[in-house]
């Protein structure tokens, strides 16, 4: 028993130690002669099928070029990936994560190169716009998000937007053209006995891209990037946004959403969505392969009309950055491989394998992935990226799930749940 | 020096509930000291314990005096991550919900257990070993497949709430692991089924050593059910009580793989237990200083229950 009752961090840490000896005792042999080049690329494993092409793509235009690709998946890689990229024998290339947690902790370590040069050298920040790849940059010392040095990029958009029932939706009405149309049609749905918002929030996380939603629809975009980014002075605690807790209260209390929802796991809420009850599911884009599959034509997607203009927008952000390790043997190589990965030619082979490409794509994309595509050029076009939440500081993660999971189940109102997550903003940053 | 011989032994009413204490188990010799080549028989299982429980103990209890994320170097803090761990109001809450999972994994199922053995005593159960296999499959299967079954049973539209509304109790039906009331008690009864088989087995097998010549001069005195059971039953049973409290009490305090699938500390942080700290101080937040902190502190909080049931039993056995 005595063995049992160590502490799980000795337990998860040898854990690590195993693995870091097992991927060095692997990639030990990669270095061979002087003509090929093997690029050593740890990735998140959402991105397999968008490697395989990148990689067949890059090694037609490079034949001395060959890649050692290990794949973790997303919980696992965000426990992993620090320790192996300070071990001994570090990837060329590797995903990050925007925030304090994983992309400072590897600025602060040193890991990572800047990108900056590189940006100016493919032009990347005209690509994507000003502003847009401010999610990649920290300090030179890692500490203020969102300022400084470019250390990231990838083109794919992470965007939660509004999925529909387009039979249901009919029943009701047309696409909403403003914030109050669509509150209107989700008095309609409930009226008309349906489930406006289907949504599960066993998890904590997935109430939270609604509430970025309606905090969208009453805050400008840039003031909720300001406290994302730990910018001085930035609150939550105002009164439009208490407006946009008040609403989100009003939804709860007119049961807009299932019942039972902190019971529901997301996954489930997903198939539940699936399988017809609920008109709209606020959720992010990469639900679209499984929606198109289960669903076919009936699925529909729109991106958010925040406010009466019209202007879309939303909890959005780009994919988990890619960053070149200061190992990398051969950055300005590795460099390129992102530039292929980020290029606009490379969006259409991106919407290939399902993914939202941040740059616009040209060809013809069929179905709810074109919908979506179109949703998020909207908002970028709009400005209106609202980041997530939760890279605000290092607890926020945890801080918003409790807290979107008592708001919803009317254990705190609007007002104390703003308190609190400021209060968890304050402490990080005051 | 009673244990000397068999035939020695003075005549004592048989110690039933117990297995005599065992002959001193270090080999002496011919002078009675300890021979030193007797260390050396130690040797492969103790550096295997030191390398793999030792070492790691000693280094996690070293690194809850730092900060440290893993990453860059390690500051030392002296005592502030203890600090903070107690003036946290969350980890305090923690720690008093791993108190009330004791009561489900430990307390219930041993008192189940006692009263189905009781009443096993008298009452003959036909098929009882098909009974204890079945029983005891929940103590074998992983946790983290129990968790995954039993957050369906609990989804809003599980096998639990189809029962309810089928009797007509459907006022009764809720999204069980979603609620702010419910979700803790039907993640204890989750433990308390786990842990019940396990429980029970020891104590239907510590039954069936007691000679059943006291059943029958119990009986013969007129000793009803209830009584039999006080008189007979439960002492002999105090052994077999000591071990199921161990094992149950730990399970309780360690719990991990069934908050982390079936409710990762929701809704709010009504399921939030120890474990759940440690793992988000080490991964979500990299105040790995923080997480080891808290593991020490859980070791002690299970060192120090364990070694109050066992000071319990030992000062049982001396007064009995």
């Amino acid at each position: 028993m005595r063995s049992r009752s160590l502490s799980r961090v000795v337990k998860i840490l040898a854990v690590i130690l195993a693995f870091m000896l097992v991927s060095a005792a692997c990639s030990g042999d990669d270095d061979t002669a002087d003509g090929p080049v093997v690029l050593d690329v740890l990735a998140e494993a959402g991105d397999e099928a968008t490697l395989e092409l990148a990689t067949a793509q890059f090694t037609e235009m490079y034949p001395h070029v060959s890649f050692n690709i290990t794949l973790r998946a997303f919980d696992d890689y965000m426990q992993i990936a620090p320790g192996i990229l300070s071990s001994d024998d570090p990837p060329d290339i590797a995903h990050g994560n925007q925030g304090y947690t994983i992309d400072g902790l590897l600025v602060q370590g040193g890991l990572i190169l800047p990108l900056d040069d590189y940006a100016a050298q493919y032009g990347w920040v005209d690509a994507f716009g000003d502003g847009t790849l401010d999610q990649y940059r920290f300090t030179e010392d890692g500490t203020d998000f969102g300022n400084g040095i470019l250390w990231g990029i990838n083109g794919v958009a992470e965007f939660v937007g509004v999925y529909y029932n387009k039979e249901k939706l009919a029943a009701l009405g047309g696409l909403p053209a403003t914030f109050e149309e669509f509150d209107a049609l989700l008095a309609a749905a409930k009226d008309a006995g349906e489930v406006p918002i289907q949504l599960g929030n066993a998890e904590g996380w997935p109430a939270l891209h609604v509430y970025g939603m309606v905090e969208a629809a009453y805050r400008p975009a840039a003031e909720i990037r300001d406290w994302v980014f730990g910018e001085p002075g930035a609150t939550v605690v105002t009164d439009t946004e208490r407006q946009a807790a008040a609403k989100f209260e009003e939804w709860r209390d007119n049961g807009y959403f299932p019942e039972g929802v902190n019971g529901i796991a997301y996954d489930d809420s997903v198939a539940n969505f699936i399988a017809g009850e609920g008109v709209f599911m606020i959720a992010g884009n990469w639900n679209t392969a499984t929606l198109d599959e289960g669903m076919g034509a009936n699925a529909g997607y729109f991106a958010m009309p925040v406010g009466p203009s019209g202007i879309v927008g939303g909890t959005a952000a780009l994919a988990l950055p890619w960053h070149i390790t200061t190992s990398a043997e051969d950055p300005d190589l590795a460099a390129e491989f992102i530039n292929l990965l980020v290029s606009e030619e490379f969006a259409d082979d991106l919407a290939s394998v399902g993914r939202v490409a941040a740059r616009s794509s040209d060809t013809e994309i069929e179905g709810l992935l074109a919908e979506v595509t179109a949703g998020a050029a909207a908002v970028i076009a709009d400005e209106g990226v609202t980041l997530y939440a939760d890279w605000a500081t290092p607890t926020m993660f945890d801080t918003l799930t409790s807290k979107t999971q008592e708001l919803l189940g009317g254990q705190i109102d609007g007002e104390q749940f703003l308190n609190d997550v400021q209060a968890d903003w304050d402490a990080a940053n005051g | 020096m009673e244990q000397s011989g068999l035939g020695q032994r003075p005549l004592r009413p048989p110690q039933l509930s117990r297995p005599s204490r065992p002959a001193r188990p270090v080999r002496r010799g011919p002078s009675g000291r300890v021979q030193p080549v007797a260390y050396l028989y130690l040797l492969p299982a103790f550096s295997f314990f030191a390398v793999f429980a030792v070492a790691p103990l000693a280094h996690a209890f070293k690194l809850s005096f730092y900060e440290w994320n893993g990453i860059t170097d390690q500051v030392w803090v002296g005592l502030d991550n203890y600090v903070t761990v107690f003036t946290d109001p969350d980890v305090r809450a923690a720690l008093w919900n791993s108190v009330i999972l004791i009561v489900f994994y430990a307390v219930l199922p041993i008192c189940v257990a006692l009263v189905i053995v009781g009443l096993m005593a008298r009452v003959r159960i036909r098929g009882r070993t098909a009974f204890r296999a079945v029983l005891f499959v929940p103590t074998i299967l992983p946790l983290t497949v129990v968790a995954v079954a039993w957050r369906w049973v609990y989804a809003p539209d599980g096998p639990l709430n189809f029962g309810l509304d089928l009797i007509g109790l459907d006022f009764v039906s809720r999204a069980w692991l979603g609620d702010f009331t419910f979700a803790l008690p039907s993640m204890g009864m989750v433990g308390t089924w786990v842990t019940f088989g396990l429980v029970f087995v020891l104590f239907a097998a510590g039954v069936q050593k007691i000679p059943s010549q006291l059943y029958e001069s119990a009986r013969l005195d007129g000793a009803n059910m209830v009584r039999e059971f006080f008189a007979v039953t439960l002492p002999a049973l105090r052994g077999e009580i000591t071990v199921a409290l161990i094992l149950t009490v730990t399970a309780a305090l360690r719990n991990f793989d069934l908050v982390f699938v079936m409710t990762r500390g929701g809704p709010g942080t009504n399921t939030e237990v120890p474990s759940m700290f440690i793992y988000r101080s080490v991964f979500q937040i990299r105040s790995i200083g923080l997480g080891a902190a808290i593991g020490v502190i859980l070791m002690l909080e299970l060192l120090a229950v364990n070694l109050a049931v066992l000071w319990y039993r030992r000062r049982g056995d001396l007064s009995a």
